[in-house]
């Protein structure tokens, strides 16, 4: 397990470089783009003399380079600034008011695909060629081709405003009250033993989850299938049947296992993708996450909210495929660091 | 009393588009209690196929046709699918050619031996480990590589594994596909001999399938020889190496190297085995018999008895 350690180390330290070339590129990139903060909140019409004094107090009036170099210390010193618009908030509380309602869309969302994936993928891989099996492919295209939108309206309008049985949009009522402890409110009610607060925010979580869930869950269908099929053609799941091992066992224990190293590669890139925030699905749920927060400051040309969000982002990546490679590790003996 | 298998008028065809390749095509044979069958044909003879249909495991788009697998009574063709599975891997262990890629990578081989014994008994989980051991030892793998994933053992040890894992359920019968294909000579032998001595102290039928003849002469009691999905002759080891009868089996004989006669020419037989999609009419050996006769083109056939051997050829009618 030594070598597993230093692996981590090295990796770790590995993610130092590549964020320092992120910010930069994201630095010079925000920089490039036309407009300024200031333009951004004051508008055009705004009076030079307020407009170059609004651009000393944000020190953007400093040669590129220092601000650069000014920026990186600040970055070194684990600061991640403040907010360039408005109430000039700390990024950091920007992001943690925001990042906990993404994770936790992120987890449901991703939990809802992985496991129509899977059991879509396997039954179809049992049965190659049957009507089931062409069934479930071609519900895997539509699926994945379905817009966010549409279909979250569509559940929406028969589930919320026809049937009343789920709300549309938001993360929880707003008479029921959560303590806040992690942001996740599902943790936190749970945490609080507050049953009220647990169910509300799971119903709140529903739509939003499915609507993703589903149109994330064809990608997995697929890879599942094709590689359970690659799999269980395989020598050694003949010796098994020859063996006389139930055919569920050599499913579930053997060649999903053996072909899950594929879907698990999918898995820690598409949830690094979602934790940068499903714009679509959070525009059409109303849902206070990243994804619609960063669009917004991008627009703003909130540079440090922007950057610290990036450096975020990367660290977070980072970690994701870092615990990607170690499962991998735990599943095939054969991978070794 | 009746054999402890005993396979009538098997028919095996690989269906591809509109073409049946008939990989085994009207095949019988019988395996005593405790007797060493020896399988031998080229590849594509239809062998490989033959041993899978006896389980009914002949791969997709593998159709057996006809015949009847009589396994201690019971047609195996005809079990419901749920008591074949209790059949195979219990009453009737299977090892396969290579064991490089039989053995599932991702999980210890002690545990698959442990899934194994417990998928045919009502052990419990430590009861099938100790007994796994004990099968480990027995084949020569000590105790401590219990914890071993498969690609941490070597060639031999696999197969070895895989032969703990047939017998560990005490079958009375194993089938063994090309087992010792896969290894090197000195593991080849470390193999054979291992399954001598199992056959002894188990009192195990055989049925050892290969396409090295000299393999078969060594531990089988008896040869069956396969040539393009029918089996050509039939009859004790020393009988059918004394006095082939089969002209497709004197071609055979004559190609295996002997060290004692010295003198001795390699002769091979000319020509390639036939398509089995569109066999040739007649007797499938025909086009390379050396002996052939008007007869042999066109009418298979008929299996006759000469002393202990079976022979399907024209020339013993």
């Amino acid at each position: 397990m030594v070598s597993l350690r230093v692996y981590i180390l090295t990796r770790v330290l590995l993610t130092i470089p590549m964020v320092f070339i992120l910010l930069s590129l994201v630095f010079f990139v925000m920089r490039i783009l036309p407009g300024d903060p200031v333009i951004a909140i004051v508008g055009m019409k705004a009076s030079p003399e307020h407009i170059e004094r609004l651009r000393h107090e944000l020190g953007l009036d400093k040669p590129l380079w220092r601000q650069y170099i000014d920026y990186i210390a600040m970055i070194m010193r684990g600061d991640l600034g403040r907010s360039m618009i408005w109430g000039k908030r700390p990024v950091s509380t920007e992001i943690w008011d925001r990042f906990p309602a993404t994770l936790e869309l992120t987890i449901c969302a991703f939990t809802v695909s992985v496991l129509i994936g899977l059991v879509t993928g396997v039954f179809a891989s049992t049965k190659p060629g049957t009507k089931a099996d062409v069934g479930l492919r071609l519900f895997s295209i539509v699926a994945y081709s379905l817009f966010i939108p549409l279909l979250g309206m569509l559940l929406q309008f028969t589930l919320g405003v026809k049937l009343k049985l789920l709300p549309v949009a938001g993360r929880k009522s707003p008479l029921v009250q959560i303590d806040r402890i992690t942001g996740l409110y599902l943790l936190d009610s749970l945490l609080t033993l507050n049953l009220v607060g647990f169910v509300d925010a799971l119903r709140y979580l529903l739509l939003p989850s499915i609507t993703l869930g589903v149109v994330l869950s064809g990608v997995y269908t697929r890879l599942v299938r094709s590689s359970m099929l690659e799999v269980l053609r395989e020598d050694f799941i003949r010796a098994l049947r020859a063996r006389g091992i139930p055919e569920g066992q050599i499913l579930l224990r053997h060649a999903l296992k053996n072909a899950f190293i594929p879907v698990l590669t999918m898995m820690g890139l598409q949830f690094s993708l979602l934790l940068a925030g499903a714009i679509l699905t959070e525009t059409t749920f109303s849902w206070p996450g990243m994804g619609t927060f960063l669009l917004e400051r991008i627009e703003y040309r909130d540079y440090t909210t922007v950057q610290g969000t990036i450096v975020f982002y990367a660290l977070l990546v980072a970690m994701v495929s870092l615990i990607v490679d170690i499962i991998y590790a735990y599943i095939d003996p054969r991978i070794r660091y | 009393m009746p054999p402890l298998l005993d396979v009538r008028g098997l028919r095996v065809y690989y269906m591809l588009g509109d073409e049946a390749v008939k990989a085994v095509d009207g095949v019988s044979l019988k395996v005593e209690k405790g007797e060493v069958l020896g399988l031998v044909g080229e590849s594509g003879s239809g062998k490989s196929t033959l041993g899978l249909a006896i389980v009914r495991l002949v791969p997709h788009p593998g159709r057996i046709l006809e015949g009847s697998v009589l396994f201690k009574g019971r047609d195996l063709l005809k079990l419901p699918e749920q008591e074949l599975s209790k059949v195979r891997g219990g009453e009737i262990g299977m090892v396969f050619q290579d064991p490089l890629t039989s053995l599932d990578p991702l999980m210890r081989v002690g545990e698959q031996l442990v899934e194994t014994i417990m998928a045919h008994s009502q052990l419990t989980k430590e009861e099938a480990k100790e007994k796994a051991v004990k099968y480990l030892e027995l084949v020569g793998i000590s105790a401590e590589r219990f914890y071993d994933y498969p690609h941490q053992f070597s060639g031999g040890m696999r197969q070895r594994a895989m032969i703990a894992m047939a017998i560990s359920t005490s079958p009375s019968l194993l089938i063994a596909d090309e087992p010792t294909t896969a290894l090197d000579v000195i593991v080849q032998s470390q193999i054979m001999e291992l399954f001598q001595s199992l056959r002894e102290k188990l009192g195990l039928s055989v049925i050892l399938i290969t396409h090295d003849i000299s393999v078969a002469m060594e531990v089988a009691d008896k040869i069956a020889v396969m040539y393009a999905g029918h089996l050509v002759e039939c009859a004790p080891s020393e009988t059918l190496y004394d006095s082939p009868l089969h002209p497709y089996t004197q071609g055979l004989l004559k190609a295996v190297p002997n060290i004692e006669l010295k003198d001795m020419k390699l002769v091979y037989i000319p020509g390639t085995p036939p398509d089995l999609a569109n066999p040739p009419p007649g007797c499938r050996f025909h086009p390379r018999c050396p002996r052939a006769m008007d007869v042999c083109r066109r009418e298979e056939p008929p299996e006759v008895e000469v002393g202990e051997t079976t022979v399907k050829c024209h020339l013993y009618r």
